[in-house]
């Protein structure tokens, strides 16, 4: 087991809920566009005005998922210390769905029969030097840090809500981008 | 490219005065020739919609259609396109959208909606996953934007994306929108009175699948290069802090802020960016977007400029409150805020002339400029067709019972009242842009805007590919910078990705044709040259012409508003300026020509001959 474990945090306060996390999990993980092949998840309600954010923490012990797990599918790789579902021992039961206390974890909707459900989840891209959503994440929403680090941030006042600063930046219709 | 390596473009047909539906591929010329989005909704316009049709009869075709790359994952690629024969101009109506529906449409295994006919009862159309239900929706009668959409979602679930109207849109108010989520709009044309003629309420989409990406290796480098090379861009810094606002001085700046309806051309600086966000809790993206240019403000979302322009100058209101409440309603009550804020600022300055009568309205006085609290309750008025609201819900059309006189102070061209805030007459290419367009009065066709930023002749040549004049004001090579900015929107559209990261727009860095060309072949493996991209715009831009002739528009609806030929702007650095008829006309017959246009704005007839083969192709 490693020192650390590369884990990614959100902060909800700077996420504009675009979900390009989603995009880069799907498409580098599945080869396509598509939220049920993504580990993160946004849910968004622009109705009911908020933007979260739902990805694995690979938790150290214990790991609900792991421990609920029916079939052994569930385990932690003792090189990275991320928490991965082994697909071919997965019988799609879902119980680690339910166990997980982040919600970090779903079904793949897309492969409806029975011998092709798996759950899917993060996998912590241990082949990228920065995992595939934090490396689009448009705000710095999504880091890779220590858990406190991110909840002491100031929210998103500096950044997404304006500051001390003009609001144009003092900019005119000469100088942008020209 | 051909068979299954070909990028799926297919298309929903559904007949929904017999409740039939059929699936069909758009044939591989076709998405080679219009890619998508706009340009496929124009080559489906053109193909099934009858000549003269009354726009508000079961006739009228109602087509949404995603562009080549929404939904793919590549930045802002979250838009989709609404057209058809307006209601409310006298040419073609289509509508570019954000939010989350276009994406779910394509999940949900539809490219293109295609509608025809009219429902017997209000109905709401459910997709899922290619299966496609006429489903009753008489549990949403009435109900306004947020309503509906809320109604639906305690119906069906989570995971929905609707696109809807309101009461104004069942009312057939001829400038209500479509709708998705609290403030995305397909809002010009009145594309939401066709789906009330339709009897239709809402499309509901919920999709389980994907679009697929043809080399995802190159994806996370590809987007986070394009995402720093735009986020290095000092426009998309300011419009992801505060958002389209940002226009809104610079244009004061200038003195070209519609103001009353146009007899002014400079307002407060209560309505100024930074004013603005004080009343902003967050900014939003759309989907997959970079730039989060949306505001959610205390009550909804927005406002973009043209809200602040249309709802605040234009109708002398100048408290940043009352602004931000005014479009908040006008959002929930589904109207096109452009439309709303230019017709009433034309019947204000009608009652101030005494050519209009408030007692004809039961009205005890007339609504005058400033006034919020009676724009507020005319608002609601338009919004279900009462009184002075009916009859200003006829927008432009209204003018036909009132006479030539009142018509002169009309804000429109081709029947659709004008969309940007700003007051043409400073920058000419503006002026040309706005009478060109293929929509009528609206300048997402081509907004040449690098033209107020006195770029070096190095650059412009670069952009435009020759010498072009650095002066706003002087009618001399216009027709270029409008020609050149109608190709790029007109491919961006068509792949469905949004113009405020499009080359051109607000700055000469953003997205051009080199970039397209590589999104586009990292997603579809088609490779498109930029010279071949040009040739998509011109096809666009032509069969949009077509389109519009054989509705019966001829050279003289390519002009302005009478105001803007006759009156002199009176205040700041535009004080003094108008548009001159006869160099207009002139600059008109240099853009026809460069279009490759006769001097009536006509496209050769092999042109015509080669484009209707191209839509001619049996499906």
């Amino acid at each position: 087991m490693p020192d650390k474990v590369r884990k990614v945090f959100a902060n909800a306060a700077l996420c504009t809920g675009c979900e390009l996390c989603v995009a880069a999990c799907s498409v580098t993980h599945g080869g396509e566009n598509n939220r049920n092949l993504s580990g993160i998840s946004i849910c968004r309600n622009l109705m009911k005005r908020f933007e979260a954010q739902f990805i694995c923490r690979h938790c150290e012990e214990p790991a609900a998922c792991i421990d609920s797990c029916i079939t052994g599918a569930m385990y932690r790789d003792s090189a990275t210390g991320f928490v991965l579902c082994a697909a071919d021992r997965c019988a799609g039961c879902f119980t680690c769905v339910m166990a997980c206390p982040y919600d970090s974890l779903h079904l793949n909707r897309e492969t409806g029969a029975p011998e092709g459900r798996v759950v899917v989840k993060c996998d912590g891209c241990p082949e990228l030097e920065i995992p595939a959503c934090v490396a689009v994440c448009t705000t710095g929403a999504l880091v890779i840090e220590p858990e406190e680090a991110v909840e002491s941030k100031p929210g998103a006042a500096g950044v997404l809500t304006g500051d001390s600063e003009s609001a144009v930046g003092g900019a005119t219709a000469g100088e942008l981008d020209g | 490219m051909s068979g299954e390596d070909f990028p799926r473009s297919n298309v929903l047909e559904f007949d929904l005065t017999g409740g039939g539906a059929k699936m069909y591929d758009t044939p591989p010329e076709a998405v080679r020739g219009f890619l998508g989005g706009r340009g496929l909704n124009m080559y489906y316009l053109h193909k099934y919609l009858t000549p003269r049709t009354d726009p508000l009869s079961p006739a009228n075709v109602l087509v949404f259609g995603t562009g080549l790359l929404t939904g793919s994952g590549v930045p802002n690629s979250g838009r989709f396109s609404v057209s058809a024969k307006s209601p409310e101009s006298t040419v073609l109506a289509d509508a570019n959208c954000g939010g989350f529906f276009g994406p779910e449409l394509r999940f949900a295994g539809v490219d293109r909606l295609i509608l025809t006919g009219k429902a017997p009862r209000l109905s709401y159309l459910y997709i899922e996953d290619g299966r496609t239900e006429l489903r009753d929706a008489s549990f949403l009668r009435g109900l306004d934007i947020n309503e509906t959409q809320l109604a639906l979602a305690s119906e069906l679930g989570p995971g929905i994306q609707t696109a809807c109207i309101s009461e104004a849109g069942e009312k057939l108010v001829r400038f209500a929108c479509v709708m998705t989520g609290v403030k995305n709009a397909a809002g010009r044309g009145g594309l939401g009175a066709v789906m009330g003629s339709k009897n239709l309420k809402a499309v509901v989409v919920r999709g389980s699948g994907g679009v697929p990406v043809r080399h995802p290796e190159r994806f996370v480098e590809t987007v986070a290069r394009t995402r720093n090379y735009l986020q290095a861009s000092k426009v998309v810094k300011v419009l992801g802090r505060v958002g389209t606002p940002l226009l809104y001085e610079v244009s004061n700046f200038l003195g070209a802020i519609r103001t009353n309806n146009s007899q002014l051309n400079a307002f407060e600086s209560t309505l100024d960016a930074e004013v603005i966000h004080g009343y902003v809790e967050k900014m939003l993206s759309c989907y997959n977007c970079v730039v989060h240019c949306r505001h959610r403000n205390y009550g909804g979302e927005g406002p973009e400029y043209t809200t602040i322009g249309l709802l605040g100058a234009n109708l002398g209101i100048a408290d940043t409150a009352s602004v931000i409440d005014l479009n908040n309603l006008v959002n929930r009550l589904g109207l096109d805020v452009s439309s709303t804020g230019t017709i009433i600022g034309w019947a204000m300055e009608l009652f101030e002339r005494g050519m209009l009568d408030p007692a004809r309205f039961g009205l005890s006085g007339p609504v005058k400029f400033g006034d919020y609290e009676a724009v507020r309750s005319l608002i609601h008025d338009i919004g279900s067709r009462r009184g002075l609201g009916d009859f200003l819900a006829e927008s432009t059309r209204a003018a036909d019972e009132l006479g030539d006189e009142a018509r002169d102070f009309l804000i429109a061209i081709k029947g659709l009242p004008q969309s940007d805030p700003h007051d043409v007459r400073y920058i000419k290419s503006f002026a040309l842009g706005i009478a060109t367009a293929s929509r009528g009065a609206d300048h997402l066709r081509s907004r040449p805007t690098l033209d107020v930023f006195d770029l070096p002749a190095e650059l412009r040549r670069k952009v435009y590919g020759r010498d072009v004049s650095a002066d706003p004001t002087s009618y001399d090579t216009k027709e270029v910078l409008v020609a050149t900015h109608e190709n790029i929107y007109a491919v961006i559209d068509a792949l469905g990705i949004c113009k405020f990261v499009c080359h051109g727009f607000n700055s000469p860095k953003l997205l051009g044709f080199s970039h397209f060309r590589e999104l586009i072949d990292m997603v579809t493996g088609l490779d498109f040259s930029g010279e071949e991209l040009t040739g998509v715009a011109r096809r666009i831009v032509d069969l949009e012409r077509m389109i519009n002739l054989r509705e019966g528009m001829t050279r003289a609806d390519d002009t302005l508003p009478k105001r803007y030929f006759d009156d002199r702007m009176k205040l700041k650095l535009a004080k003094g300026h108008r548009i001159e008829r006869g160099k207009f006309e002139a600059l008109l017959s240099r853009y026809y020509e460069l279009r490759g246009w006769d001097g009536e704005g006509r496209p050769s007839a092999e042109r015509v001959v080669e484009l209707e083969e191209l839509c001619g192709i049996p499906l």
